[in-house]
């Protein structure tokens, strides 16, 4: 099957990371037909590369645009509530009390599955929760620097939002810094899927692109369910995504506190440095802990490792290079699944996500101290099922502390820390005695969100299209 | 202070470690009188089985007169595992089931799917000493066809625990009379006045033998699995606090450290019983004769089940919309344990009831010879499950699990797909399957919907150990082992790794 990447979004083939600055535009329809009007002039940027689009003799930009809509917002563009409700998965579609379409992140049925507990409630949150206007529309916009993303910004989002078309719910700037480090100081995004017919040549770890766009093959070995709608007329899934976007505030003076303080507790037999690092699974260069166990060789981010391997020898089954609750080992654990390592990479390659997230806030001047100012990442990822691929990973692999063989232990970094009977730790396997670090405080604060499905550009002009009722 | 206080529980309980232990003794203990007090809803002293006490406990429980009807097929592995599994389908009363349901829901202490504090329900929660996991359900009325008339809705009781099934009972209902007969006071021919043998042989006549059963850890009763627990939490304190202290020693030396302050104490990890039994294939030979010809059979049908296969209707490829009771269960905040209760009409004719119970022998046979660690296949997230075919030709399944309900469905679709297919094949609906085990929940999104479809509410359920997932009994158990024996270095190095 070969992909329409002309009738695909840019975003699922690309990171847009040289285009540093960023805004996620979160919007509600107030006017159906003023909104339809202004959607079709958008210039949504499609998924060739520049070669492509010289040879088709299409202008390439210097900026790129995107388009998610959101459940109810689908509604008020013209779905039929009955469509929404009977085609699209039951995790992407919320219902208020009276059947009318919400979205559905901030639900308490969703809050359970994906940890937004305790001050993570999405009874908190600046956007998305049910009681707030829904987050019919989020366009996202990418630029080289701030006054080109002004610019994109005034061109496109400010006059749907003066002809009274949409209300604006949040403006969102975001961006990739210069050295590609979050917060916390690690760098960030390295462990990307590569897609089967995205991207130029075929690499063999290739994932099947019905991974991430409906109606196309999938690691089941049959098609990713896509949504019809018109009594089944028109595939209008076909080549869209799932696009799930959090607000992650990160308190970065807490998370330098308390390494500092566990460094000290341990007699300065280790450093915070490396304590953070074996939270992480990586130094903060990106190098892998796996393949560089001592220190940091202060290099490019190596992406092609593994926990186990095929040889008679485990590289790192007992996790004493980097810890088997690490985040980036339970983020993506690649063949160290406990069913071995052939069967694990089988597994893991049905719920990778295709990550896009980026930083929003400025690096504070001194990490040790709390300046009052909020700060974090826009978790933001693309998948074919929200349930199997971003809901799973967050449940089952990052907040439950059963994870593998583990058994009080959450994710050290971004897990949700609620008052527990037994509580949570994270141990460090050592030779002899494992290190075990206990009464972590909560480093990630979820502040907002939603899950948005991103058209295929033909199902945005199909649904431009439909008549206002 | 805490070691303190696990010394001041062990000394309650009934078993010392260096004491002298008498077989009569621990079979007084193991089979409780009914003269114990009802009233007591405080946990009660930890109840410990030595190994000869649970073997001649059994011994005497099989000369005994008393036996119950069903014992030989409830439950078969009686020999070859320390546990009892029971399901008891009783007839509920025309239109009662509903009130049945709510009083399942109307306890405010027993909430459908997590009963934490069980102080003033009638079921005292405590007084299930040997019980790992138990639930009860009531399924719902079924109609096989368009004309044919609707079946009772049925009470199903479902547990989980050691021993024989004669003593549990008597011993459930001597403790929680009033909650038996609350319940089954809704069922149809329940003597409500009767005495309490006419209540069990009720009971009795209404058990239900499993199909297949999956056991995560055959060897290891609760005493022993909540023991090990105690251990294993201790240790890791131990290791905390003493850490700073291990530098320069080798890993001998830190093991000897840990036993020794298990014995002061006063922790001690008795001997379990042996992970796998070894299979008695004469025993096994009259199972083996009789699937053997039924083997044949089904070869020189295939060309018709082939045929079969290929005008079943598979379920559409559509999100199914889970009720709101099994959305609940999806997405349970507390996934360390979980639990699941399905329910799916076989298809109709005789060949696909022959062929579930054909699928069913050979399963059986498997677990008596080949997968004599009570797990079918490699799926280590299990700590009970069972298959029940009902009267009405339905299938129920019934587990007990850990984890997300996604990740135990998937690891039906990435692990398991062979044995699950070959049973769940042979009911509606289920996803295209070829040749009996190909394909079938191997199309993990069909395969999925099939399962919501299906699920259904359970009204109440219980674990015994919350907190324990499988992986953690294994490895608690693996940790308890190694405390007895005296190391190599490099074997004390691998057991610490195991903290």
């Amino acid at each position: 099957m070969t992909l329409d990447l002309a009738d695909i979004q840019g975003l699922v083939a690309f990171g847009y990371s040289r285009l540093r600055f960023s805004s996620f535009e979160f919007l509600h329809i107030k006017n159906r037909h003023e909104t339809k009007r202004w959607l079709k002039t958008l210039p949504i940027e499609d998924a060739r590369s520049r070669e492509e689009k010289a040879k088709a003799d299409v202008p390439v930009s210097s900026t790129a645009l995107n388009v998610a809509i959101g459940a109810p917002g689908l509604v008020k563009l013209g779905i039929s509530r009955c469509e929404l409700y009977a085609n699209f998965p039951p995790e992407f579609c919320g219902t208020d009390d009276e059947g009318a379409p919400k979205n559905s992140m901030g639900e308490a049925i969703r809050a359970n599955v994906l940890g937004d507990v305790g001050t993570n409630d999405p009874h908190h949150w600046e956007y998305g929760n049910p009681k707030q206007p829904t987050l019919d529309l989020v366009v996202l916009l990418y630029a080289k620097d701030e006054t080109e993303l002004e610019n994109l910004r005034a061109r496109w989002i400010t006059p749907a939002i003066d002809s009274g078309a949409v209300s604006q719910i949040a403006s969102e700037k975001s961006r990739i810094f210069e050295d590609e480090r979050e917060h916390f100081g690690f760098r960030d995004g390295l462990s990307q899927p590569d897609i089967d017919g995205i991207g130029g040549a075929t690499k063999p770890s290739a994932i099947n692109p019905g991974e991430f766009l409906l109606g196309c093959p999938d690691e089941y070995g049959t098609y990713s369910y896509s949504p019809t709608v018109n009594g089944g007329h028109f595939d209008f899934g076909k080549f869209g995504s799932y696009l799930v976007i959090r607000k992650l505030r990160q308190d970065v003076a807490g998370f330098h506190h308390y390494f500092q303080k566990e460094a000290a507790s341990h007699g300065g037999s280790v450093t915070a440095g490396w304590l953070a690092a074996k939270c992480v699974g990586r130094w903060p260069s990106g190098a892998p802990l796996v393949r560089y166990p001592q220190t940091d060789p202060g290099m490019e981010g190596d992406n092609n490792f593994e926990y186990v391997g095929d040889g008679k020898q485990p590289i790192d089954s007992d996790g004493l290079k980097c810890p088997i609750a690490a985040h980036i080992r339970r983020s993506n654990p690649r063949d160290s699944l406990d069913e071995g390592s052939v069967q694990s990479r089988v597994t893991v390659r049905r719920h990778r996500l295709l990550r896009r997230g980026r930083t929003f806030g400025e690096r504070p001047v001194d990490p040790a101290i709390d300046d009052g100012k909020s700060r974090g990442l826009f978790f933001i990822t693309l998948q074919a099922s929200i349930r199997k691929q971003f809901e799973f990973v967050q449940q089952t692999w990052l907040n439950d502390g059963k994870f593998s063989r583990l058994y009080e232990s959450p994710d050290p970094i971004t897990a949700p820390k609620v008052s527990a009977e037994i509580p949570p730790s994270m141990t460090i396997p050592q030779d002899p005695v494992r290190l075990r670090l206990s009464g972590m405080p909560q480093f990630v604060t979820t502040l907002g969100g939603g899950y948005f499905f991103l058209p295929s550009l033909s199902a945005m002009q199909y649904l431009c299209e439909l008549p206002d009722k | 202070m805490f070691a303190s206080n696990l010394r001041q529980g062990f000394n309650k309980a009934n078993v010392m470690p260096f004491s002298e232990t008498d077989d009569r003794q621990i079979f007084a203990t193991f089979a409780p009188t009914v003269s114990q007090d009802r009233r007591q809803s405080l946990p009660q002293p930890k109840i410990s089985i030595t190994r000869t006490g649970l073997l001649s406990s059994r011994l005497t429980r099989y000369n005994s007169p008393v036996r119950l009807d069903n014992s030989r097929t409830t439950h078969k592995r009686d020999s070859e595992m320390v546990h009892s599994v029971i399901s008891i389908l009783a007839e509920v009363k025309p239109k009662q089931g509903e009130l049945l349901r709510r009083l399942f829901v109307d306890d405010p202490n027993n909430h459908s799917i997590t009963a934490n504090s069980a102080h003033s329900t009638p079921l005292m929660l405590a007084t299930f000493e040997t019980t790992h996991f138990l639930r009860w359900v009531v399924l719902p009325s079924y109609q096989s066809g368009p004309e044919a008339p609707p079946s009772p809705e049925f009470l199903v009781f479902e547990s989980n625990f050691d021993g024989l099934t004669e003593d549990y009972l008597r011993d459930c209902l001597a403790k929680n009379r009033l909650w038996f007969t609350t319940v089954y006071a809704h069922c149809v021919d329940f003597p409500e006045q009767g005495s309490d043998d006419q209540i069990l042989d009720f009971l009795r006549q209404r058990m239900r033998p499993y199909s297949a059963l999956h056991t995560g850890y055959p060897h290891l009763t609760r005493a022993m699995i909540d023991e090990q627990d105690k251990i294993q939490r201790h240790v890791e304190k131990f290791l905390d606090d003493e850490r700073p202290n291990f530098a320069g020693q080798t890993a001998v030396q830190i093991h000897g450290a840990v036993v020794r302050e298990l014995k002061q104490a006063g922790l001690q990890a008795e001997e379990t019983f042996p992970e796998r039994f070894w299979p008695n294939l004469f025993k096994n030979l009259p199972r083996l004769l009789w699937a053997i010809p039924q083997g044949i059979l089904l070869l020189i049908m295939l060309p018709y089940l082939r045929f079969r296969e290929k005008i079943d209707r598979p379920i559409e490829d559509k999100p199914v919309v889970p009720s709101k009771d099994v959305r609940e269960i999806e997405d349970s905040p507390n996934i360390t344990q979980n639990q699941m209760t399905h329910m799916v009409p076989i298809k109709p004719g005789w060949f696909r009831h022959w062929l579930l119970k054909l699928v069913f022998l050979i399963l059986d046979i498997a677990a008596r010879t080949l997968f004599t660690h009570g797990r079918l296949g490699s799926l280590s997230n299990i700590h009970f499950a069972r298959w029940v075919i009902l009267p009405d030709g339905r299938l129920l399944f019934m587990s007990n699990y850990d984890g997300s309900w996604e990740n135990y469905l998937g690891d039906f679709i990435d692990q398991a797909s062979v044995g699950l297919t070959a049973v769940w094949s042979n009911s509606l609906e289920f996803p295209e399957t070829r040749w009996l085990v190909g394909g079938g929940s191997r199309d993990g999104h069909r395969f999925l919907h099939w399962t919501r479809k299906y699920q259904i509410r359970t009204d109440f359920w219980h674990s015994w150990h919350q907190s324990l997932n499988v992986k953690n009994i294994l490895n608690n158990d693996a940790i308890c082992r190694e405390l007895r024996r005296t190391p190599s270095e490099a074997e004390a190095r691998e057991w610490l790794r195991r903290f």
